[in-house]
């Protein structure tokens, strides 16, 4: 049997309309054929992954109101509604039931990339989108995994970069962001009981908003997108009101200044300076020499789990702006915005990119990839120099923008694939157009 | 002899549902009835009074629980005409299963595939998967001929196929920034 009748064949059984005949010739190639059973097993994934995809979407959207839902099929118009049901209040809630009987659940996962766990005590319990969980810990495990999840009352948080949240609910909900990178929508709280982000250097009062944090250890940096947030530093207990496209930072410092101000916009190109030693870079710096200008040499990032708890390792240099906030992103990127890459490596190898992306006011936009082989880098000691226009990079998460025109960068990763070939990164830019190299 | 706790127990479902809910498909057709077949088994394994001693024991009952569920629920529908036959369910169920994190890296990449097709193409898949339309159905709402339904269809699982095996070759970076 030919691929083209066997597609054909599954098509049809999976529509339940392959007639007795057409059934018993599909039945003999499986039996006969490890190829074709392989096919049929890759279809019943595909429709899972289609499933799967569906829910997140529906679960995303405003009309999740199950009541509300408007389904064009009038034959099976309850049946997003009930898998969404079933799923987000059945399986799930059969976890928190199970596992933690005596509360309720607080926290439902929306959507999960990369590795990122739920921890309550000892517990660390890898998320899965659609699960329920109780007041806990969120952990995304490696830079940016992004773990996407939302509150009883419809509040929505994204944590990006390695990430470490305690949601609790005590009076009022309560966020305690360790670390990392968080966007957040808020719903409409109740007067006087506004949902409270707590994080090593401020609190954070929030009656209904849009807002991202980027924590670190010694400061926390603030973009309103939406709404108003008062924010109070804890080194000195003063507080400001931050209004919608305005952003801060809080420091442990108390003579730093606190003063909102307007968001900033990056300029459409930037540079990655090589002369000293880098900051917030993951590479090996080499100072300029005779041979070589400086450069960064690469080293092995890890780049994916695999089901079995082993991994996937590249090798390249990350670099990262100093915080999430717009003013430090490192360009704003414009359809004709392009990568720009000096390099050389000592073996041929496909090249991965990728640029990590904030909206203009801060939130989590999105990674954009591109994998591919450059046949005019010729192995060897010869520094060569590639520009990719940022309209040829693929959106890892479509969901959030299908182009990458219009967002900020923040990220920036070159890497080969798998084995280490020697790579060697001497200049790192966004240009507002290629260049014509 | 030592068991699984229950936290264990969630824990390798919860990891174990595209495996077992895509085997349950191939059964049913019907993305929702494979979700609320897998439920089912939650339940059941939670209540099951035999302890399972280990991971295996556990997807080993939960794969012939489930397979019986959902051809006990094909019986009841009426539709077990059109069902492959038990012996070639074990068999492919069984082939699911031996392949471990396979499925897991397979179908979080064909997502990210999923959410990648072409808004019109994403329609159809969502019609005919999601909101569980008949193929008929589905020529009728895009104004397609029947056969040319199929065939666009099998174009679609082909260049999502396609799209996997490219995704797997060169594995993501979104993981590593």
């Amino acid at each position: 049997m030919n691929e083209a009748e066997l597609d054909d064949l599954l098509v049809r059984y999976a529509d339940g309309t392959l007639d007795a005949n057409r059934l018993a010739r599909l039945e003999a190639e499986l039996k006969r054929s490890g190829s074709a059973r392989g096919r049929m097993r890759e279809l019943a994934e595909q429709v899972f992954a289609i499933g799967e995809a569906g829910r997140c979407r529906e679960a995303r959207s405003p009309r999740r109101q199950i009541v509300e839902f408007p389904i064009a099929s009038p034959r099976r118009f309850w049946r997003p509604m009930l898998a969404l049901a079933a799923v987000l209040t059945v399986m799930l809630g059969i976890v928190s039931l199970m596992q933690v009987r005596s509360r309720g659940t607080m926290i439902e996962v929306i959507a999960v990339r990369g590795a990122a766990v739920w921890i309550e005590g000892e517990k660390r319990v890898p998320l899965v989108a659609g699960t329920r969980l109780p007041a806990g810990t969120i952990e995304t495990e490696n830079e940016t995994a992004t773990a996407e999840v939302q509150l009883s009352d419809g509040s929505h948080f994204t944590l990006n970069g390695s990430a470490e949240a305690v949601f609790t609910e005590v009076g009022s909900k309560q966020v305690t962001l360790k670390r990392g990178k968080v966007t957040a929508f808020v719903a409409k709280q109740s007067p006087g009981r506004p949902l409270q982000v707590r994080t090593p250097t401020a609190n954070v009062e929030v009656l209904g908003t849009v807002f991202s944090l980027d924590v670190a250890p010694q400061r926390t940096s603030l973009s309103v997108a939406e709404g108003r947030v008062r924010l109070r530093r804890l080194v000195d207990g003063r507080e400001v009101e931050v209004a919608a496209e305005q952003q801060v930072a809080a420091s442990l410092v108390a003579s730093d200044a606190l003063a909102p101000e307007g968001l900033k916009t990056p300029p459409s190109q930037w540079s990655l300076p090589l002369t000293s030693p880098p900051d917030r870079v993951t590479g090996s710096w080499v100072p300029s020499g005779a041979a070589a200008p400086a450069h960064l040499a690469a080293v092995p990032i890890v780049v994916q789990q695999k089901g079995d708890g082993s991994v996937y390792v590249h090798h390249g240099v990350i670099v990262h702006s100093a915080s999430n906030s717009p003013a430090d992103a490192f360009a704003s990127l414009t359809p004709d915005s392009a990568l720009s890459v000096r390099l050389r490596m000592r073996k041929g190898s496909a090249i991965q990119l990728m640029i990590a992306t904030r909206r203009p006011d801060g939130g989590f936009a999105g990674n954009f990839e591109l994998s591919k082989r450059h046949p005019q880098i010729v192995p060897g000691s010869d520094w060569h120099t590639l520009q990719v226009p940022i309209r040829d990079f693929v959106p890892i998460h479509p969901e959030r923008a299908q182009v990458a025109a219009g967002n900020i960068a923040n990220v920036v990763i070159v890497t080969t694939v798998h084995e280490s070939v020697g790579l060697e990164v001497a200049e790192i830019s966004i240009l507002p157009a290629p260049s014509g190299n | 002899m030592p068991s699984l706790s229950q936290d264990e127990l969630i824990r390798t479902l919860l990891a174990e549902r595209a495996r077992i809910s895509a085997g349950v498909w191939m059964v049913v057709r019907d993305v929702h009835l494979a979700e609320d077949v897998f439920q089912e088994v939650m339940v059941k394994a939670l209540s099951a009074e035999a302890a399972f001693t280990n991971e295996s024991h556990l997807l080993s009952w939960c794969r012939v629980t489930a397979r019986n569920l959902a051809l006990n629920l094909m019986r009841k529908r009426g539709r077990e005409v059109t069902t492959l036959s038990g012996d070639i369910v074990e068999m492919l169920e069984g082939e699911l299963l031996a392949q471990g994190g396979a499925v897991a890296e397979r179908v979080e990449a064909l997502q990210e595939c999923v959410e990648a097709l072409p808004a019109e193409a994403r329609a159809l898949v969502d019609a005919r998967y999601f909101e569980g339309r008949s193929c008929a159905e589905v020529a009728v709402t895009f104004k397609m001929g029947l056969d040319a339904t199929y065939q666009r269809l099998s174009r679609l699982h082909r260049a999502l196929r396609e799209c996997v095996e490219r995704k797997l070759e060169g594995v993501s970076l979104q993981s590593a920034v």
